[in-house]
């Protein structure tokens, strides 16, 4: 795995979720998937694309940090988080996530943990500009 | 994956030791269990490096304290997830209980374990608008 192969895999991620391909994020998602929310709930792959299907949202990636150690990476990066069903007014979430990619037994890199942290004080900037 | 008793033993002691140590504000000690990449996330979402997080441990003496740990091993990469309270004060000296959950990644690195990231957010009770979120 090159940081190249892990970002590629991460847009496949995020375009997955955000055209509510769940087939796709499965793909990309390890069987003992773990996603912690920002309320702090940890949900596990079945849940978390449950949650996609009922609440669709389209990420946005800002700069990302690749870390590889051998069959396992560390992603981390800004993300904003646009929530809402077409007609909605869209709310935008600025977090940052921490991910771990591992190589699994069929060959294929997939995500393993997902940590996401709103972002205090893009949050504030954004509810001072009103 | 599954991890031996052996990884799942040590990383238990490492995080154990991490503790202590930041309890107890011994930055040698801390310094040594991170590795020269070490990424911490906040809170707030703020992002340290491990320059940033030794000298934020120093200007905000805490003691840490961590529930039950969900340790999965991947090779020389483990997962770390678990319920961490944060114990400080507050700028007026009252006491501060700080929950949060905590996502950590230790990697094996010439045959020891230390803490490469470490990204924290803030544990809120369960409703439907927090459920709603990302």
């Amino acid at each position: 795995m090159t940081a190249e192969q892990l970002l590629a895999l991460e847009t496949r991620r995020c375009e997955a979720i955000g055209t509510g391909d769940l087939d796709a994020l499965a793909d990309v998602l390890a069987d003992d998937y773990v996603h912690i929310l920002a309320p702090g709930r940890s949900v596990t792959k079945t849940e978390y694309i449950a949650m996609i299907r009922t609440s669709p949202r389209r990420p946005t990636r800002g700069a990302l940090l690749a870390r590889i150690y051998g069959n396992a990476a560390v992603l981390t990066g800004a993300l904003e988080n646009t929530i809402g069903a077409p007609g909605e007014a869209p709310r935008v979430i600025p977090a940052f996530c921490t991910q771990v990619a591992v190589r699994q037994p069929d060959g294929q890199w997939r995500f393993v943990s997902y940590i996401l942290t709103q972002d205090r004080a893009a949050l504030q900037a954004a509810a001072a500009r009103g | 994956m599954t991890a031996s008793l052996d990884d799942i033993a040590v990383l238990t002691a490492l995080e154990d030791a991490r503790c202590r140590a930041i309890s107890a504000g011994d930055l040698d000690t801390l310094r040594a269990m991170l590795t020269d990449d070490y990424l911490h996330v906040h809170m707030t979402g703020r992002v340290d490096d491990r320059a940033g997080h030794l000298a934020a441990v120093a200007a905000r003496p805490r003691r840490s304290e961590r529930g039950a740990l969900d340790i999965r091993v991947y090779g020389d990469l483990a997962v770390l997830v678990g319920e961490q309270v944060n114990h400080g004060a507050d700028s007026e000296g009252r006491p501060t209980a700080t929950r949060a959950v905590c996502h950590q990644v230790a990697v094996r690195e010439d045959g020891a374990w230390r803490v490469a990231s470490v990204q924290l957010t803030p544990l809120r009770d369960p409703s439907p608008a927090s459920e709603a979120r990302p």
